[in-house]
């Protein structure tokens, strides 16, 4: 467990770009999102969904609180989207393992994520997709990863990537095209 | 396909993703000349982006993007129960919006029959603030609904991250009521009130959309499907809507107490709490409400209640709430001109010096500006100042300072007791108009003068009730849980389904057999029967309240319940209900 003044430490040296803490704090975010994925997915009965934005906004909150200018806000709030995008990967390839087969499934773009533990390959595919899609250009598919794992608006993407606002939509909208293709072959 | 590949076309999609259908060609066989590779692939994700956000495109068929005589240009949004495409009128030459299907509904005769009910329902409805529906077409692909094309942003777009200027937030709110009044005169529920289902329009005219939820007025549809699953959206439903009752009217009221609320704030108020509006503890945020005019905040507490009677009955009444402080509160500066205004600026700086006065500190201060202030509401007609007191009076009920020796000092008890008492005239003795039913739980509550109120729904749990009288009250569905009741007096109050589980009696006075049976009995149990119990109590179940105070006040209730503790009480009563139950007292 971390001491109380570590995340403090940590988070000074993330906005300094200090490497180290950087990963430290990443495994930080990862294991506390986790801790909260899963106490959504093993609450109550099968069937669970929740909104992963939600989760990624609480644990920031939780996390680090005002302590950070805007600007690092968006950068970690990048830093939690991709550990959210990892969770649920992990989660969907259990689950999957689980549930077997399940034949074809009806893929869905849902501009407002919400995840289900229902429908575990819509994920996976997802997850391809945008190693794929980063392949050929990565700022792209982390547009798309801060967008619908971290619930980022296009202004904080922004501000992560030091591009314009037209950018990010631009980018936005090339990379869900690029996407939706990718689905349909 | 490869990186350098990648670049260009990428930046050959992003220039004619802008393109009419004819431009694009010609654009694309002069970047693309002989790579027929490139101009392929570039053609294949304009389809994509040109389709839908389904990853099933809803024109499968690629060649045609055309619906009748509308040519497909641009896929505006869309959700779960359908997509809206940007269309061309090829006949009369306009642009006009279309609504279908998503693909995976497309085929579905019930969603089809829902589309075609909602362009009735919407059709049916004449208003300025309202989108007009041109025509029905049922192709073989699906049904579609042809509207008014509107150059504009939804308010989920418009709304910056600290809120709209009040100015602003309230005309467009104006704009709003009034489209929803004029729909349920006309029978009709909007059914998924939320920003991103209103739009406007680039000369700032408001639209109502998506009326794909719409119901008529109290037809029987549940917000839940046959499948169990909710219609709508579920932060911006009621309470009563997520437990699965929907069609009343004060379920929009609700609704659009959330969209105002994110008007004026730019936040959504139970965001903070994962926007789950069922949650049992109910209260507004505090601190967000500086932003909110003192007389717009009186009626999104209103149009927020948790228990629908306690909403504005109707849409009208919402409406006519709004025209008023519109025509009559100074919103911003600037607004303010006439006579009377100038005349009712200065009683509200009369009533804020008052108010400043009114204090914990010095009683006797305190006395005097609450005289005042009685005065100024006995004879102001006007609504803000009304409502500024009763704001303020409801803060000093709710915000006591930690009392210093462990004694709530007879100052802050006799102060609270005479904002009580403003609250009760601001309020109109409606004290729902400025209190959450939550409000009054884990308070210390002495000698208050809650008598001929209707508290219906209100909680006092874990408060402690001192020579507190609720003479003639409504309690219905109160709760008492865990509260300490010491020479209360309930005479003809009404306490029908009344929640006491773990309430501790002691002299309430005035109940009548009566009265105790239509308590929910279940929940009255005998006092504690021994001081050891009762030192467990002041141990454990009070950790909130009474654990942290000192021992002496331990040792005094201490006295006082073994005092209390003789057949004066509720016990005999308790004990006679349960010790005959055949025989009705």
């Amino acid at each position: 467990m971390t001491a109380p003044g570590d995340i403090t430490r940590l988070l000074a040296g993330f906005e300094r770009g200090d490497r180290q803490a950087t990963e430290r704090l990443a495994n930080l975010v990862y294991a506390h999102l986790r801790r909260l994925a899963a106490a959504k997915l093993q609450n109550e009965r099968t069937g669970h969904s929740f909104q992963p934005t939600m989760l990624v906004n609480d644990a920031i909150l939780k996390l680090a609180g005002k302590r950070f200018s805007i600007k690092n806000r968006a950068h970690f709030f990048a830093l939690a989207a991709r550990c959210m995008r990892q969770i649920l990967v992990d989660h969907a390839r259990q689950r999957n393992a689980v549930k077997r087969g399940g034949g074809a499934e009806m893929i869905v773009w849902d501009e407002n994520l919400e995840y289900s533990d229902e429908k575990p390959n819509q994920l996976l595919l997802l997850d391809g997709a945008l190693t794929r899609l980063a392949i050929f250009d990565e700022q792209k598919a982390r547009v798309v990863e801060m967008k619908y794992f971290g619930g980022m608006t296009n202004e904080e993407i922004a501000r992560t990537l030091g591009v314009g606002i037209t950018k990010v939509k631009e980018q936005y909208s090339f990379a869900i095209a690029w996407l939706r293709r990718e689905f349909e072959s | 396909m490869t990186p350098e590949n990648f670049q260009k076309i990428d930046t050959i999609f992003n220039r004619a993703k802008k393109l009419s259908v004819r431009k694009r060609s010609i654009y694309l066989s002069r970047v693309c000349r002989a790579d027929l590779r490139i101009r392929r692939e570039v053609e294949e994700l304009l389809a994509q982006h040109d389709r839908s956000t389904a990853f099933l495109g809803i024109f499968t068929s690629g060649a045609s993007q055309k619906v009748s005589h509308y040519a497909i240009r641009e896929h505006l949004g869309g959700g779960g129960m359908g997509f809206v495409f940007k269309a061309e009128d090829t006949r009369l030459d306009r642009f006009v919006a279309i609504k279908a299907l998503p693909p995976w509904r497309a085929q579905l005769q019930e969603a089809r029959d829902r589309l075609l009910q909602e362009a009735k329902l919407a059709a049916a409805l004449n208003h300025p603030s309202i989108v007009t529906v041109y025509e029905v077409l049922q192709e073989e692909m699906g049904v579609f609904i042809v509207m008014e094309y509107l150059a504009g942003q939804t308010l989920r777009d418009l709304i910056p991250p600290r809120g709209l200027q009040a100015q602003q937030a309230l005309g467009y709110g104006l704009h709003i009521a009034d489209a929803l009044d004029c729909a349920h005169a006309d029978g009709i529920l909007h059914g998924d009130l939320k920003p991103s289902n209103i739009f406007v329009t680039e000369d700032r005219r408001v639209k109502l959309l998506d009326f794909g939820l719409a119901v008529p007025l109290y037809s029987d549809r549940a917000s839940h499907d046959a499948a169990g699953g909710l219609w709508g959206t579920r932060a911006y439903m009621a309470p009563e809507q997520l437990g699965g009752t929907s069609n009343d009217p004060r379920s929009e009221v609700f609704s659009f107490g959330l969209v105002l609320w994110e008007m004026f704030t730019g936040k959504h108020p139970f965001a903070a709490r994962i926007r789950n509006v069922s949650e049992s503890s109910w209260s507004l945020p505090k601190r967000r409400l500086a932003r909110i005019p003192l007389a717009v905040e009186s009626i999104l507490r209103r149009c927020l209640e948790r228990e629908p009677q306690r909403r504005f009955p109707s849409m009208r009444e919402l409406n006519a709430a709004l025209k008023d402080i519109c025509g009559s509160t100074p919103i911003s500066e600037g607004t303010i001109s006439t006579e009377s205004a100038r005349h009712r600026s200065s009683e509200l700086q009369k009533a804020k010096a008052a108010i400043g006065r009114m204090n914990y500190e010095s009683f006797a201060q305190s006395r005097r500006a609450f005289e005042e202030l009685g005065q100024l509401l006995k004879t102001s007609g006007s609504e803000t100042v009304r409502a500024a007191i009763g704001n303020s009076m409801r803060d000093l009920i709710l915000y006591v300072p930690e009392p210093k020796s462990g004694i709530v000092s007879p100052a802050v008890r006799e102060t609270r007791r005479l904002a009580l008492e403003l609250l009760r005239l601001a309020s109109r003795d409606n004290l729902l108009v400025y209190l959450q039913p939550d409000d009054l739980k884990y308070l210390d509550l002495w000698n208050m003068d809650f008598s001929r109120l209707k508290l219906t729904g209100f909680r006092f749990d874990r408060s402690f009730l001192i020579e507190t009288s609720f003479e003639g009250s409504d309690l219905t569905h109160d709760a008492f849980t865990g509260a300490w009741i010491r020479n209360v007096n309930f005479t003809n109050a009404d306490l029908a389904e009344v929640d006491f589980t773990d309430a501790d009696w002691f002299n309430a006075l005035g109940l009548t057999k009566k009265q105790l049976r239509s308590v929910r009995l279940e929940t009255l149990m005998p006092c504690p029967a021994t001081e050891v119990r009762l030192r467990e109590y002041l141990d454990n179940a009070y950790d909130v309240s009474i654990g942290a105070w000192s021992d002496r006040v331990r040792e005094q209730i201490i006295a006082a319940w073994t005092e209390y503790l003789q057949p004066h009480g509720l016990r005999d009563f308790v004990n006679l209900l349960h010790g005959h139950p055949e025989n009705p007292v």
